[in-house]
């Protein structure tokens, strides 16, 4: 990791900080404390002493506020059937996200090793954690998805891409019960950073001792049986909607599954407008004082589908934390209007995003007057210098953010500002000369022409029900660029219209996300910030190595070379790497990007503490559930 | 009285009939003047429907004033507007806009404004009433999220939403009557054919028909286009209930005497139909069409509300009512849902005109 | 008689039936389905699915076959084993969730059907006897007023004035608390605390059509000469009223209400959508938008064969309340 003066000291210190409260609390718990809830099964025997229930060596939580009390339930809004609801259920991958998304710490694993070439990475888990039923976490459950879940034919077709380094897959072994390895003969520069996404909570989601029974191989006549009963004829359908792989609802809907949450189901779910979850009596984790995690003895879940209705659960406080879609500055004059009678606060949070939004060029369009118009770095520089960012940003995002192109966000370690700043300012002029590098020709009313005397018209696509503040924001962009000389049509699009649009090879335009930008993140898509998908014939040629498609210019070349080069390598060689590539990017400039994105927040009911402040939104950092939410608790008097 | 009556023509009595109805008669006259407004749309509103002013968001209405004060103290008439000191506080997320007394907007007649083509024909750039200056902006309902004038697009709306109203029910008509008359004239298995199939388009719920149609509406086609297919839409589900009408009619009239000798004489189906049973029920029919009109409006806002009817850069009502349907609105910029009141006021005109046409369509009854 | 329902019925299945063909096709055909959906909305958050994760999504959910093939097994598994399909959306089976929002809707559209009669009747009646006064004007007036004002806008300002101002909970017929509680009578209060904004915006809708149908029915019979025979006679106004031509202008009446019924299922949806109702309504229409194919053929299969049959049952009313339609329906002229 590239040591800068800055990072590095932060980097010594919170090791320092969880060298400390780890060892802490390996030597001062003698006793350990659990909720009022469970003690009356521990009194009678129902449930082992919390001693036992607890790993030899518990994770340690820290806390945002202070150390918290028992009890309460916290009320939460679901979307119902989105598939990005599951990472609100809780976040426990084999390794996490620290809370500011900077690096990778441990959670359900203690500590792990990689090996010197990087092809090896060791985990050591908890010796004494259980699960949610109280039968041992070991190795052996996660040796077990590998071989019965992961790669197992009957249920997916390949493996997850970053289980594989050059194709290759894992290969899973268990060194001892507390002990497993991931090994691969080719160095794996990303493994680490990639289980702390949404996609590596997988490996610790399935209990060897419960599972087997539904896995055909192993079963085959009581899967049958299931089967049968359930009249299912294919194994893969009932497999997903009975038992479920990662993401899908049902793989939290039976009560009866073993689970490493803090809270997890009594009962099943699905299909219900109002659900609860329970504590976990066996959860792994403590607060530096010794008391068990988590505080909150209950979770609720409500199911709201429209936009406008979840806003006003978050207004009447029957939620207690608002849902990021509605949580925009535009609703930020309701939710304040709101907060003395729904009794909540506005907590600030930022976002992982590298950008509001960014334009992606189609390199490749079939048109090759257009594709020679997007290759040429001038047209890019152009428009990018006619947009009045500040302007925007005014009307649009409430006067929050800063001015700023596709690049890694100030505080990560791969933040460069030639990059990050470069034609961000607003200057028509210097704008309309480089287009008159690259279309000079003008009709009476100012528009650039091609060279058969036809307008030259770009055609913007933007999906109005993903976000309708872009349709604004297209508005004000059109005018831009209009003023310019580039006649710009703004095309509206629905959810069901996007659909037929996709991947059409003659899209034109592209105004899309750029996330990934905050910590570590910039460099597990690397490609996000040149854009691949939209060049297929560039695409293709270094995917078949030229065998097919056209052979793109040296340069980018070089820079799909090294975005391939990134994730196999590790240290300082994979700095080098990722430095030269933000080099050739910063050169090159394939994307417009528009401001950094700012003002974000969240309403949270008063009586919630141990929010951490600021929040964090993202989805490779699943924003906001590695906020340990198993430190929060309620306090009944605010 | 009755020798009034019995010499009359069918007009006038229709015409006495109805000034009888003085609510047919008040809507009568507001729905001419909201027909007018939407022939002139865009000469009487002050600005064009897209221009917008960035600094003016959700700048709230602003009343118009009849004298100014100079510098010398004195008074004089001039109408006119105050501009907006405006600022952004961000922890609250409002914009403030404080009327400002030293920023005069002077108001005036037959003012040059934003440029526009007189329907589609004619450039002109003057304006009923507006700001003087043409590069001030003046918001008698407001602005919306982008700066745009309120009042200025409800009035460019007027026009789509109107005129979507006949074109609907004209295309509900035609399908109505021909299929209606068919259905009812020549009975047997054709009337069986066509009657199962209006029960099956009465029976499917509308909202899975609208989208389900709308999903084949191509997102590139032109506004005119959308709106042309979006009418269209509309008019596929009411023509049944027309039809379902004539046909009664028809089957009533098909066995009086009058019909009978007429077929006896030798007239072809057309003429027996088109010279004798439909100014029969004529009267009716105008009646129907004019209470189909504001239902048209109304479904109309129903699609631009579920997503899948009219967008920017065509204007209607619909579209204006489902920008502002979010809890925002209602609470910081409640002048967004004027353009309900447009629509009210036209549901209402058009609704108590065709009560005062039904009521009058047959002189005759006593 | 006999002759005359087994027609009917007989009828009504080949409607029904077709009307499952065409609301299946109606989501199919669409470019598109449920997987293309769920694949947009997850880059719309930022997860990128691999390839072969859509192929494997696809075969899960059987929509890799050809439309036809998944139409034929759909009705095999409904006529064969009473198995509405499964909704990819929600991972439940479609009979579970339609089921339990059916309690709610009935309940919501008898309640507002309800609400109509008690505005609409009086206003009716008031208006056809005392026509073209001032109190006529009015009364039109105030029984126009809720159709004019579009559903989802009178919705969501109730809504907010709701939650604003009476402290009412939001997005449902119960508040938090009483949503899993057993049935009790402060469940019951509760209950009417929330109905009160959709019976008020689709009843205000639904009285204008009333109003009309009872002016023109009563003005047509008040002018018959047997009221004119009763007023001599010395009977009292507002009992001969009531007595006679009120009832008779009730007839044609009935054979509306299944018209009403229709429309208030299917206006409900989007007042419960702003309102955030769990009934049939949303639940259908989100069901459309993300192309959840068993889920959506099913209710509208449902809806449209409770239109059929409403239409059976009110033509059975017409011709039990009218000799004249009972022997038109013998003799096989009404169909």
């Amino acid at each position: 990791m590239k040591i800068t003066l800055r990072n590095g000291l932060a980097i010594v210190g919170s090791v320092a900080c969880a060298a400390w409260s780890t060892t802490a609390i390996a030597q001062s718990c003698t006793a350990f404390n659990e909720a009022p809830m469970l003690a009356a099964n521990v009194a009678s025997g129902a449930l082992p002493p919390v001693a036992d229930r607890l790993p030899a060596e518990p994770m340690v939580a820290p806390v945002a506020e202070q150390i918290g009390t028992y009890g309460g339930t916290m009320v939460d809004s679901t979307g119902g059937n989105r598939l990005a609801e599951f990472r609100h259920f809780g976040y426990e991958p084999l390794v996490r996200w620290s809370v500011d998304g900077g690096e990778v710490i441990p959670n359900v694993a203690k500590s792990w090793e990689v090996s010197d070439d990087a092809t090896t990475y060791t985990f050591n888990l908890r010796e004494g954690m259980k699960w949610s039923d109280g039968e041992d976490f070991t190795a052996d459950d996660i040796v077990f998805w590998w071989e019965n879940v992961e790669t197992n034919l009957d249920i997916q077709s390949k493996p997850r891409g970053f289980f594989k380094v050059a194709g290759e897959a894992a290969t899973v072994s268990k060194i001892d019960d507390y002990t497993v390895s991931f090994s691969w003969s080719k160095p794996h520069g990303l493994f680490l950073e990639n289980l702390a996404t949404p996609y590596g909570v997988r490996v610790v989601q399935f209990a060897e001792h419960f599972h087997s029974q539904f896995i055909k191989g192993l079963n085959p006549d009581g899967v049958a049986e299931m089967m049968a009963a359930a009249g299912a004829e294919d194994y893969t359908q009932w497999w997903t909607a009975n038992v479920g792989s990662y993401g899908k609802q049902s793989e939290y809907n039976n009560p009866d599954r073993p689970s490493v949450h803090a809270w997890i189901p009594r009962e099943p779910f699905l299909g219900k407008e109002r659900f609860t979850f329970e504590r976990n009596p066996y959860y792994f984790k403590t607060d530096a004082e010794c008391n068990q995690l988590p505080y909150i003895d209950k979770r609720e879940w409500v199911v709201t589908g429209d936009p406008e209705i979840q806003l006003a659960k978050s207004l009447t406080g029957e939620v207690d934390i608002s849902r990021v879609n509605i949580s925009t500055p535009a609703n930020r004059s309701v939710f304040f209007d709101n907060m003395e009678q729904g009794n909540f606060r506005l907590i600030k949070a930022d976002s992982a995003d590298m950008n509001v939004a960014n334009f992606q060029f189609p390199e490749n369009h079939p048109d090759e007057f257009r594709a020679s118009v997007y290759q040429n770095k001038d047209f890019r520089i152009g428009l990018s210098l006619a947009i009045d960012r500040e302007e925007l940003i005014d009307v649009i995002f409430l006067g929050q953010g800063e001015p700023y192109q596709v690049a890694p966000s100030p505080r990560s370690p791969f933040y460069s500002e030639a990059l990050a700043k470069q034609y961000t300012e607003f200057d028509p002029e210097t704008a309309a000369a480089h287009l008159d590098n690259v279309l000079p020709e003008k009709d009476g009313e100012g528009f650039r022409l091609r060279p058969n005397g036809e307008r030259f018209t770009v055609v913007i696509a933007v999906n109005k029900d993903f976000k309708s503040d872009w349709v604004d924001m297209m508005e004000l962009i059109k005018g831009y660029w209009d003023a310019v000389g580039v006649d710009t049509v703004i095309e509206v699009l629905s959810d069901a219209t996007s659909v037929s649009r996709r991947g059409a090879p003659d899209n034109d335009i592209g105004l899309w996300l750029s996330e990934n930008g905050a910590g570590r993140l910039p460099i597990l898509r690397a490609d996000e910030m040149l854009g691949g998908d939209k060049d297929l014939d560039w695409w293709k040629w270094h995917e078949t190595k030229g065998a097919e498609g056209t052979e793109p210019p040296a340069n980018v070349q070089r820079m799909l070379v090294l975005q391939d080069l990134i994730p196999t390598v590790v240290g300082e060689q994979q700095d080098a790497v990722v430095a030269e590539y933000i080099a050739l990017l910063t050169d090159n400039f394939p994307r417009i990007g528009i401001a950094l994105p700012s003002g974000n927040y969240r309403a949270v009911n008063n009586r919630l503490r141990n929010v951490p402040e600021p929040l964090m939104e993202g989805w490779l950092y699943p924003g906001i559930s590695p906020a340990n939410f198993s430190t929060f608790y309620i306090d009944p008097s605010k | 009285m009755s020798a009034r009556i019995e010499n009359a023509s069918y007009g006038v009595l229709i015409w006495r009939r109805f000034k009888r109805h003085k609510l047919g008669v008040l809507g009568a006259f507001i729905t001419g003047a909201i027909y007018f407004v939407a022939m002139f749309s865009e000469f009487l509103a002050p600005h064009g429907q897209g221009t917008y002013k960035a600094r003016d968001v959700y700048a709230p209405p602003q009343f118009v004033r009849f004298m100014v004060e100079d510098q010398a103290g004195d008074r004089r008439f001039q109408l006119h507007v105050l501009g907006y000191k405006s600022s952004v506080d961000y922890d609250s997320g409002k914009r403030t806009f404080v009327p400002d007394p030293r920023k005069i907007i002077p108001l005036g007649f037959w003012v040059q404004g934003d440029p526009y083509k007189f329907w589609g024909l004619v450039k002109m750039d003057r304006h009923l009433f507006g700001p003087v200056n043409s590069r001030d902006r003046v918001y008698f309902f407001g602005a919306d999220r982008l700066g745009r004038d309120v009042y200025s697009r409800t009035i460019h709306a007027t026009r789509v939403s109107m005129t979507i109203g006949l074109v609907g029910v004209s295309l509900s008509l035609i399908l109505g009557i021909t299929i209606g008359g068919l259905s009812g004239y020549f009975g047997g298995f054709a009337d069986l054919g066509i009657q199962r199939v209006i029960e099956i388009l009465q029976s499917i719920p509308s909202i899975p028909l609208w989208i389900g149609l709308a999903a084949a509406i191509p997102p590139t086609a032109p506004p005119l286009q959308t709106y042309f297919l979006i009418t269209v839409i509309l008019s596929i589900i009411g023509w049944t209930g027309l039809a379902r009408v004539v046909r009664g009619r028809f089957m009533a009239l098909k066995d009086e005497d009058f019909i009978k000798s007429a077929r006896l004489d030798g007239n072809k189906p057309v003429r027996i139909i088109g010279r004798h049973m439909v100014p029969n029920f004529l009267s009716h029919i105008i009646a129907v069409v004019t209470l189909a009109i504001p239902g048209m409006i109304i479904a109309e806002t129903s699609l631009s509300f579920l997503g899948i009817g009219l967008r920017q850069p065509v204007v209607s009502w619909g579209v204006l009512l489902q920008e502002a349907q979010n809890l925002k609105s209602i609470s910081t910029a409640p002048w967004l849902f004027l353009p309900g009141l447009a629509v009210v006021i036209a549901v209402l005109a058009l609704n108590f005109l065709g009560d005062g046409l039904r009521d009058a369509g047959d002189p005759y009854e006593s | 008689m006999a002759r005359f329902l087994l027609r009917r019925l007989s009828l009504m299945l080949l409607t029904v039936f077709a009307i499952t063909v065409i609301s299946f096709f109606i989501i199919v055909l669409p470019p598109g389905d449920f997987v293309d959906r769920l694949v947009l909305e997850a880059n719309q958050y930022g997860e990128v699915f691999e390839q072969h994760e859509i192929d494997d999504l696809r075969r899960s959910y059987g929509l890799d076959r050809s439309a036809v093939e998944q139409y034929l097994i759909w009705m095999r598994n409904i006529l064969f084993r009473g198995d509405f399909g499964y909704s990819f959306g929600w991972d439940v089976p479609v009979a579970d969730l339609i089921g339990q929002r059916l309690g709610l809707t009935a309940l919501l559209s008898i309640v507002t059907l309800l609400f109509i009669w008690t505005v609409a009747i009086p206003i009716g009646i008031y208006s056809a006897v005392k026509k073209y006064s001032l109190g006529d004007y009015v009364a039109t007036f105030v029984g126009f007023i809720g159709l004019a004002i579009p559903n989802f806008l009178l919705a969501l300002v109730l809504l907010y004035f709701s939650f604003r101002y009476m402290g009412q909970s939001v997005g449902g017929l119960f508040s938090p608390e009483y949503v899993n509680a057993p049935w009790s009578f402060a469940r019951v209060l509760d209950l009417i605390s929330h109905l009160w904004i959709p019976t008020i915006v689709l009843g205000t809708a639904g009285t204008a059509e009333v109003i009309r149908k009872i002016r023109a029915n009563l003005l047509d019979e008040l002018h018959r000469p047997y009221v004119l025979t009763a007023r001599a006679k010395g009977l009292p106004e507002t009992r001969m009223l009531l007595k006679y031509p009120v009832r008779h202008s009730l007839n044609p009446f009935v054979s509306d209400l299944n018209d009403l019924f229709v429309k208030i299922i299917s206006g409900e949806t989007i007042v419960a959508v702003v309102l955030g109702l769990q009934t049939t309504g949303p639940l259908l229409l989100q069901a459309l938008k993300e192309e959840d194919l068993y889920l959506a053929s099913s209710l509208i299969m449902f809806l449209s064969f409770l239109a059929v049959l409403g239409t059976l049952f009110s033509d059975l009313c017409l011709m039990a309340l009218d000799p004249r339609i009972r022997r038109q329906a013998n003799e096989g002229d009404l169909m």
